[in-house]
């Protein structure tokens, strides 16, 4: 059996590949923003003394880290319609995509909200802030700064976990692939190119945390 | 309610495949780790490079891209006839050594340099320090993550349901296409997984919980010079 490398196939879907890396962009970038906001809200829930909403928030978070992302999209695409919530593919991967980065957030926040030095939650109310401010001004902004290197980490979770969208059919970098390998069978150069894709930008990823922390540090 | 009775067996049958991927990855994806990860530290040049280009492409790509890539596209290059299992293994193999590295590399640079110096200096060659000195200290450090990394391993398992190997998840959507009852079943799907990968997870946390009472490398050096009080 032989079968000659050919990389005419990749130059003339480039356009296609490059647009499937935009949907992928899109699709993690807005699951980790929708994410951040459920993380952080969640977080709070956790802190707070109301020990129903801590115990929603724990059963939240332990039911979506220990299943699998692929059980979960397939629950919310063909197990919710029997409940009369019907989402589109597209849909689907965002809602799903979105309630897993949220969890992940949730629990970083969390434990960077704890890590806040107790001083700092005490001079605050001793000057007179409100609770909410306590938490908004003073422990949350100094909790996301810490928690940036993790956050870093998760963004890039998502870009990789994202792919399995393709699955339910939704549209981003694998699902363009696998489409184009269904016409043209070169499987071999095209998982390649994107795989070189994705690498491509899970490294840019890092690589813009990283500035971002430096930017970002703290003065001592 | 009959539904899930009617087809618990058909999952079971998956979830021992799933059991028996995870566990055959493991084995391999540590062996593969604790390599990679030594040559990442101490390996000379050409291979230390190797390795790191081995464990940033596998950490920075999708486990569902490397499995298309050695189901169907290395075959046609190599003209081999890959078994979903093969593929599905050696993926899961292939990226989770590259994850146990990272982990084996962090236990053994958290060993403090001064345990080195103290090995070498009392005359012990590289291979004695390295073994009996730095490597039983890192192991303390290593097993937390390691669990913790074997649940992602469990949760990964399903995707090789995209290629068509018969595990949990796939004999799920089996089940599925027969009942026409997605939202049972895929609860009970998860609910499965749930059970394994919260057992990992939580085992994870209360060992490092217990790592961190313990003092860490201080005291797991002391133990290991006057043995285990």
């Amino acid at each position: 059996m032989s079968y000659t490398i050919s990389w005419e196939i990749v130059w003339s879907s480039l356009p296609l590949l490059a647009s499937g890396m935009l949907d992928t962009l899109k699709l993690a970038g807005m699951s980790v923003v929708i994410g951040l906001a459920v993380g952080v809200a969640g977080a709070a829930a956790r802190v707070s003394r109301i020990a129903g909403l801590r115990a929603v928030t724990v059963a939240y978070v332990e039911a979506v880290r220990n299943t699998p992302m692929l059980v979960q999209l397939y629950f919310v695409f063909y197990g919710l319609p029997q409940l009369g919530i019907r989402l589109d593919s597209n849909a689907t991967a965002l809602v799903a995509l979105s309630l897993y980065c949220g969890a992940y957030i949730l629990e970083i926040v969390r434990a960077s909200i704890e890590a806040v030095g107790r001083g700092q939650v005490e001079a605050a109310r001793a000057l007179g802030l409100s609770e909410a401010a306590v938490f908004g001004s003073v422990v949350l902004p100094q909790a996301l700064r810490s928690s940036l290197p993790a956050l870093g980490g998760q963004v890039i979770v998502m870009l990789k976990l994202s792919s399995l969208a393709s699955v339910i059919g939704a549209v981003e970098l694998t699902y363009r692939v696998v489409d184009i390998v269904a016409q043209t069978y070169r499987s071999f150069e095209l998982y390649a190119m994107a795989g070189l894709a994705y690498l491509a930008m899970t490294l840019a990823t890092a690589a813009f945390f990283r500035l971002l922390e430096s930017r970002l540090r703290i003065p001592r | 309610m009959n539904i899930i009775v009617d087809n618990l067996g058909y999952i079971l049958s998956g979830a021992a495949a799933t059991v028996r991927l995870a566990a055959l990855a493991l084995v391999f994806a540590l062996a593969l780790g604790a390599i990679a990860g030594l040559l990442r530290l101490y390996a000379p040049p050409p291979l230390r490079i190797l390795s790191v280009a081995y464990i940033e492409l596998f950490r920075g790509t999708p486990v569902l891209v490397q499995m298309f890539f050695i189901f169907f596209g290395l075959p046609l290059l190599l003209g081999w006839n890959v078994s979903a299992f093969t593929a599905a293994s050696l993926a899961l193999v292939l990226n989770n050594g590259a994850y146990f590295a990272e982990i084996t590399r962090g236990g053994m640079q958290a060993v403090p340099r001064e345990q080195w110096s103290a090995g070498l200096a009392l005359g012990l060659s590289f291979r004695q320090v390295l073994t009996a000195i730095v490597v039983p200290q890192a192991i303390r450090r290593i097993i937390p993550p390691a669990v913790g990394q074997f649940t992602i391993l469990v949760k990964d398992t399903s995707i090789a349901s995209a290629i068509g190997f018969f595990e949990m998840t796939r004999a799920g959507q089996h089940v599925v296409e027969r009942t026409l009852a997605p939202f049972e079943i895929f609860t009970l799907v998860g609910m499965l997984f749930f059970l394994v990968c919260y057992a990992g997870s939580s085992a994870s946390r209360r060992l490092e919980r217990h790592l961190a009472r313990a003092g860490a490398v201080g005291e797991g050096a002391w133990r290991y010079v006057f043995g285990a009080r």
